[in-house]
Order: C-alpha cells, then sequence, then structure tokens
C-alpha cells in the first residue's frame, strides 16, 4: 500500500493492487489510508505555491460548462463513514460531532413525534373498537329492551333508538340525523324513572349527524318511562333545561 | 499542516462538492491547491505545466467527487493523488519522447526535464533543505528511492533500471523507508 500510495507501482503490481481494493479489504484500506497520509506528509515538505488568478478564472469557466449532478449514494453514507473515521482517531472534533448528534437528534424526535401521533390514532381505534363491543354485548344480551326515540320539533327527521341490557343495567343509545351543534351546547340523553330525570350523559354528533353514547348505570329497565335528549349548555346540567329533539 | 479535524471538514466539503456546491469546491481548492501545486511544480520543474495539471486534476476532482472514498484516502490526499498520477503521465511521456529522441541515457533524460526552472520563484533551494530534513531519518538508499518516487513519479521499474539496483531491492526500501516515516512524520495524537 505504501508504494500505491507513492505512485510507484506499475504493470502487474499496479493491477493485483487495485484488484484486490475492488474486491473489498478493510485492512488493505486502512493501510491505504494510513499510506496516502505519509504521502501528504511527504507533500508538505514542498513549499506551498499560490495558483494564479488565471489558473482560478479558467477552472471558473470550466465549471460553468459542466452540468449539475444528482446526490451520489456515498454522500448519504458520509456522516456514517465520518463517524467511523473519528472512532478510529484520537483527536475529536467536537463542533463536527456536535452537528451530526444534532441532526441524529432532530431525526429521533421527528420519528418520535410521528411514533406518538400513530399510537394517539392506535389508541382512538382501540378505544372505538372496544365502545363498539360493548355496545355489541348490550344489543344482544339476553331481554335487551329497545325503545325507539323519534324526531320532534326542531329536528323532524331525527332519529334514536336505545339498547338497555335488564342484568348489567347498561344501555347503548345511537341517533341519527341530529345537526351539528355550536361549541357552547351540547346534546344530552335523559331517561325518566319514577318520574324524575336522570342523566345518561352527552354526546357530540359526527359529520354525518349520527351519535352513539354508552350508558354504563340505568335505572332497572321496567322502571324506565321515557328516553329524551334535550340541547343543554356545554358539559350538560344535573336537570333538563333546553329544547327537547328526541324523545321516545 | 492538516489535522484530522480539518480532514472531517475536508469530507463534509467532498460531500458538497459531490452535490455540484460550487462554494464547497472552492474552499477546497484555496485549502489544498498551493500546496498540491507545490507538489506538482517540484515533480514537474515548470510553474506553467504544474497549473495546467492542477486545472486538469482539481476538474476530474470536480467530475469524480461522487467516487470518492473516505475510506481509502483523505480529500488532500485523493486530490494529491490525481494530480500526481497526472503528472506521472506527463512525466513517462516525456520519457517516452526521451527514449523516441536518443537521448544520452533514461536516468539522464528525465533528470534533465525535471530539474526545476525558475529557481528564485519556487525557491528550490529553500525547498530541497525542507525535504531533506524531513528525509534525513532515512539511509541516503530508502531516502533516494522515495524521492524518486514521489518527486519525480518513477515506478518501482524504473527506479530499478535508473539506480542500477535489482527490483526486489527497491521495493523493499521503498517500504522500509514509508515505514519509517510513518514512525517519524506522523505524529502521535
Amino acid at each position: 500500500m505504501p508504494a500505491h500510495a507513492l505512485g510507484a507501482l506499475d504493470g502487474d503490481d499496479l493491477r493485483r493492487v487495485e484488484r484486490h481494493l475492488d474486491r473489498g479489504c478493510d485492512e488493505c484500506e486502512r493501510e491505504l489510508l494510513e499510506a496516502t497520509r505519509q504521502v501528504e506528509k511527504l507533500a508538505e515538505t514542498v513549499t506551498p505555491t499560490p495558483p494564479s488568478d488565471l489558473l482560478r478564472a479558467r477552472l471558473d469557466r470550466e465549471l460553468d460548462r459542466r452540468q449539475p449532478r444528482a446526490q451520489p449514494a456515498w454522500v448519504k453514507r458520509a456522516a456514517i463513514v465520518a463517524l467511523a473515521l473519528l472512532a478510529s482517531w484520537s483527536l475529536w472534533d467536537r463542533t463536527l460531532l456536535r452537528e451530526e448528534v444534532d441532526r441524529l437528534s432532530a431525526d429521533r424526535t421527528e420519528t418520535m413525534e410521528r411514533l406518538a401521533g400513530v399510537q394517539q390514532q392506535l389508541d382512538q381505534a382501540r378505544t372505538m373498537l372496544a365502545r363498539l363491543a360493548r355496545a355489541g354485548r348490550i344489543v344482544s344480551a339476553p331481554g335487551a329492551r329497545q325503545v325507539v326515540l323519534a324526531g320532534l320539533e326542531l329536528t323532524p327527521t331525527a332519529q334514536g333508538q336505545t339498547f338497555v341490557d335488564p342484568v348489567a343495567r347498561s344501555a347503548v343509545f345511537y341517533a341519527t340525523g341530529l345537526p351539528a351543534l355550536t361549541e357552547e351546547e351540547t346534546y344530552q340523553l335523559w331517561f325518566i324513572a319514577d318520574g324524575t330525570p336522570v342523566s345518561a350523559g352527552t354526546f357530540d354528533v359526527e359529520d354525518d349527524g349520527s351519535a352513539m353514547l354508552l350508558v354504563e348505570a340505568t335505572a332497572a329497565v321496567d322502571e324506565i318511562q321515557l328516553w329524551a335528549v334535550t340541547i343543554e349548555p356545554a358539559g350538560g346540567v344535573p336537570q333538563p333545561t333546553g329544547a327537547m329533539v328526541l324523545k321516545g | 499542516m492538516t489535522t484530522y479535524s480539518t480532514e472531517l471538514e475536508d469530507i463534509q466539503l467532498m460531500g458538497r462538492v459531490a452535490r455540484g456546491d460550487r462554494d464547497a469546491f472552492a474552499s477546497l481548492f484555496e485549502r489544498h491547491a498551493p500546496l498540491v501545486l507545490g507538489v506538482l511544480a517540484r515533480m514537474l520543474g515548470r510553474r506553467d505545466e504544474a497549473e495546467e495539471v492542477l486545472q486538469e486534476a482539481f476538474l476530474q476532482a470536480w467530475d469524480r467527487a461522487g467516487s470518492y472514498d473516505p475510506k481509502r484516502a483523505t480529500p488532500r490526499g485523493w486530490i494529491l493523488l490525481i494530480s500526481r498520477s497526472r503528472a506521472i503521465d506527463r512525466i513517462r511521456s516525456r520519457q517516452a519522447r526521451a527514449r523516441r529522441e536518443e537521448a544520452v541515457s533514461t536516468e539522464e533524460a528525465w533528470r534533465a526535464e525535471v530539474e526545476p526552472v525558475g529557481t528564485g520563484q519556487l525557491e528550490a533551494n529553500e525547498r530541497a533543505e525542507r525535504v531533506s530534513r524531513a528525509l534525513t531519518v532515512l539511509p541516503d538508499d530508502q531516502r533516494r528511492c522515495i524521492e524518486l518516487a514521489f518527486f519525480e513519479g518513477l515506478s518501482h521499474s524504473q527506479i530499478a533500471s535508473a539506480l542500477d539496483q535489482p527490483l526486489g531491492t527497491v521495493k523493499s526500501r521503498i517500504l522500509l523507508g514509508m515505514r519509517k516515516l510513518r514512525d517519524q512524520l506522523i505524529p502521535a495524537f
């Protein structure tokens, strides 16, 4: 390798070394790199000669004639190679290393943010799936009681249904055709038992006007006299105050 | 003198050159052209010819920056390799021409052509002294072989012929000399 770095090889020797390097040999590549550094040291024994302005101008003209090109593959690996080189050196350039670390940190942050977004979507999907499974169990529970709610004056095309599991005393409510409300308002589901309205929870509607609400605790199925939906202030109220839109 | 941090910066510059960044190329040129030109002038003995080779070499570096492999050479070493390779081509072409013109002897022919001209401009004496200082650690026979290879661009076989020594002897002198130089010239970090 020293002779190759010096340019002293020719003929068969040169071809043999080049073939060997082309096949890939880490040890010889390291040796060649060291030999190249030695050759640089030899070069440093020569007095530097500043290039003329004429030469600079000629170079500029030649470069102007050349076409722009795409990024080669090795550049994408340059950071890794640079780090590998660093590992073999005792003297570290902290500034350059910090740049690499910052870049990798930025990549990591971006990846973590994307992962968090995906995780959030996954959590939402899991929650929805669990709610649907729960709703399915209520609807298919033995003796489940179905009640149909009809739209009133404000929402004549709206419809609703509740299914109550008589054993678990839980219910699921579905509605369609409900208009979207302002941010200051919410829909609130009630059941009337023993003449008293009890809140079964608040809900928002999807873009298509549909809604679903799981009710964890209801009165005994036979005690429920009525289901109703009213429009209330955001957050809901203890007793109904607003307009009724569904009843059944 | 280059440092490893300079070398890393050079590698980054090479990456930008490979993407077609003219500013990065200009930086590499300003950093290394004077040293490379000094070597070329020493090899070729003529400033105008050295500048021609320097231009060709840097244009080749621009064109082939994408094939540069930082595992095999530092950017400066790579540019030096390209430049010396082109200078060696010219020297060998001269030798062939000299042989055709039936010069007195092979050694005299190339020696006559590569002797520096314009010594005032190129400060040949001072240069020779610096070279000599750096190479004084070597036995004369090893130093001579390395000088012939590096500054005159001679191959193993040409050195053997010029010095009238067996090829194997020349090879081992260069190998031993380079190992000794490595120990002397590369500082411990």
